[in-house]
């Protein structure tokens, strides 16, 4: 085979690469990143690296205190809870609820509210008008309060919770994709794409978009942490997740009455809950520094 | 010789709308006529905000113009979608870094106009990009860089690339030399040149500078405010011009205060 690299070439990285390089060079950014993937590679495993059943009561082992304590035993490592459960194991399953549940409710808001936010961009004068504030009356209302509003209509329960998140977070989808494309659509490189007889749909996907994935991505992260805390938040309250399910809002929710008796019922799953968010806008955060950081230089 | 391109009255009017009140019209390009022929170079001069830009834009497409119409080969240009238009006429724009898509790879964009008004497979469209980039002077390997990684000049020669790529008739350059330095800007002119001889090109340029309208022009088009003031071969114009502003622009040594009132014959 041919050997094409002969001589040390630099080559400048391409507009993505530069953002990850960007990412980078900042260590929270990475940090963030890896405890992302490490709570969604938990999430995707949780059936079958969870130690025990999350359900599953031990009648000799209850209010167990972490293993780290002098009273605590290495075969519950995070303790039990006051029915005698596993907390590691239910903190583990509990990712479903509070990363899993908000990630599919995101997607959908994502797809509803992109594609409304795309025509809306792509279009002109009242349809234009009409499609970009087509659901901020929404935006009235804080996203918890209509969530509760939705759950006081049709009943506590997840799937009424995920309906009610996803509603609320379309119309910010699509108001960040309307403006971004009508900021990009005046630019002389979409003219020149115009000129060069391309369709709408190709001046859309491939001419538009690639420019405005920085306010996708944004959005979406922010949704993401948005969405996360409105499970927790309604679980938390007891009108989402019910109670046997091992959600970490629901768990922080349960282990109030024995906060003095059994702290680490309280910390663990809080714990989990805060890093999570955490490391979400930490990542949303230095994907908009890095893209600022991009147009500065270029 | 054959009239390539006819302009007939072409005008433009902005309306400023403030408020609820019906907007003021503005009037950016008076009816305008001319024609220029197959192969020939025309140079549209003028003050800042005389409309020479305007004219441009109107010719390539990128505005429509408020009443007028303009005929390639006896064809009307308003009739066509940008599709048709652009295998006739194609534009270089002013600020070459801004007019590239800065996410999509150089080869990418110049596969854009051929993917949709040519019949060639992908393979013969990257062979394409790949000669018309060889024809302005770059290397097939820019094909897979990104706008930001080229330096103004090459930008410039990319520009100049996607406006050949589709073998047009006419191309309109607005003030595509402005910002480049003395060498590349004639190294580019040059090419462009060559261009034209090889390919039988007509060009419009509009432009600031009185050397590269002398050097490459047959005809001449002076612009002042939205008016076109006067128009004829370069050598008429330059010799006898009855125009002061004209005389102002194209012989920079003569001493000329630039008029004030609406039209410089009053």
């Amino acid at each position: 085979m041919q050997n094409t690299k002969i001589y040390f070439q630099q080559r400048e990285p391409s507009p993505l690469r530069q953002i990850a390089l960007h990412m980078n060079a900042n260590p929270f950014a990475v940090a963030a990143a890896y405890f992302l993937a490490f709570a969604m590679l938990m999430m995707l495993l949780s059936p079958l690296i969870t130690p025990f059943n999350p359900d599953e009561q031990f009648a000799n082992a209850i209010l167990q205190p972490p293993s780290w304590h002098e009273s605590g035993e290495i075969r519950f490592l995070f303790g039990t809870d006051d029915l005698g459960r596993d907390l590691l194991s239910r903190i583990i399953a509990g990712s479903v609820y509070s990363l899993g549940y908000p990630l599919i409710a995101v997607f959908f808001a994502a797809v509803i509210g992109i594609s409304i936010g795309a025509w809306a961009g792509m279009s002109r004068g009242v349809q234009s008008s009409t499609l970009n504030h087509l659901l901020d009356v929404i935006l009235s209302i804080p996203s918890l309060l209509l969530a509760l509003v939705i759950i006081a209509i049709l009943g506590p329960s997840l799937l009424n919770v995920m309906f009610a998140i996803t509603l609320v977070l379309i119309p910010q989808f699509i108001h960040s994709v309307h403006n971004a494309i009508y900021d990009e659509r005046h630019k002389e490189y979409v003219t020149a794409s115009r000129l060069n007889g391309v369709n709408r749909w190709y001046m859309l996907t491939r001419v538009i978009f690639p420019n405005i994935t920085s306010a996708v991505v944004m959005q979406t992260t922010f949704a993401l942490s948005t969405a996360i805390l409105d499970i927790a938040a309604l679980g938390f309250l007891g009108l989402g997740v019910q109670a046997p399910a091992p959600e970490w809002g629901t768990m922080l929710a349960r282990s109030l009455d024995q906060v003095y008796v059994s702290p680490w019922m309280m910390v663990l799953p809080g714990l989990a809950l805060f890093l999570t968010i955490l490391s979400i806008n930490i990542l949303g955060d230095s994907v908009r520094a890095a893209i600022a950081e991009r147009v500065r230089n270029a | 010789m054959s009239k390539l391109l006819e302009v007939r009255g072409i005008s433009k009017y902005y309306v400023h709308k403030d408020g609820w009140l019906p907007g003021k019209r503005v009037c950016a390009l008076e009816p305008t006529s001319f024609t220029l022929g197959r192969g020939e170079t025309l140079s549209i001069m003028g003050e800042t905000g005389s409309g020479k830009s305007t004219i441009a834009k109107i010719i390539a497409g990128a505005e429509r113009p408020s009443q007028g119409e303009i005929f390639i080969n006896g064809q009307s240009l308003n009739l066509m979608s940008d599709q048709q238009r652009c295998r006739h006429v194609r534009m270089i724009f002013q600020d070459s870094l801004r007019s590239l898509n800065p996410q999509t790879t150089v080869g990418k964009q110049l596969c854009e106009p051929l993917i949709f008004n040519t019949e060639l497979t992908p393979r013969q469209q990257k062979e394409r990009v790949h000669n018309t980039l060889r024809k302005v002077g770059l290397l097939p390997d820019h094909y897979d860089f990104y706008p930001h990684m080229l330096s103004s000049g090459q930008q410039q020669r990319v520009c100049i690339a996607r406006a050949i790529v589709l073998e047009p008739q006419i191309i309109v350059a607005d003030e595509a030399f402005a910002a480049l330095d003395p060498s590349i800007r004639a190294q580019i002119i040059n090419l462009m040149l060559d261009l034209q001889q090889d390919m039988g090109i007509s060009f419009i340029f509009v432009s600031h500078s009185t050397e590269i309208v002398k050097h490459v022009s047959d005809k001449i088009l002076i612009m002042h405010r939205g008016k076109m003031i006067e128009f004829g071969t370069t050598q008429a114009l330059i010799q006898q011009s009855e125009e002061p502003l004209t005389r102002a622009l194209l012989c920079s040594d003569y001493n000329y205060k630039v008029p004030l009132n609406s039209t410089t014959k009053e």
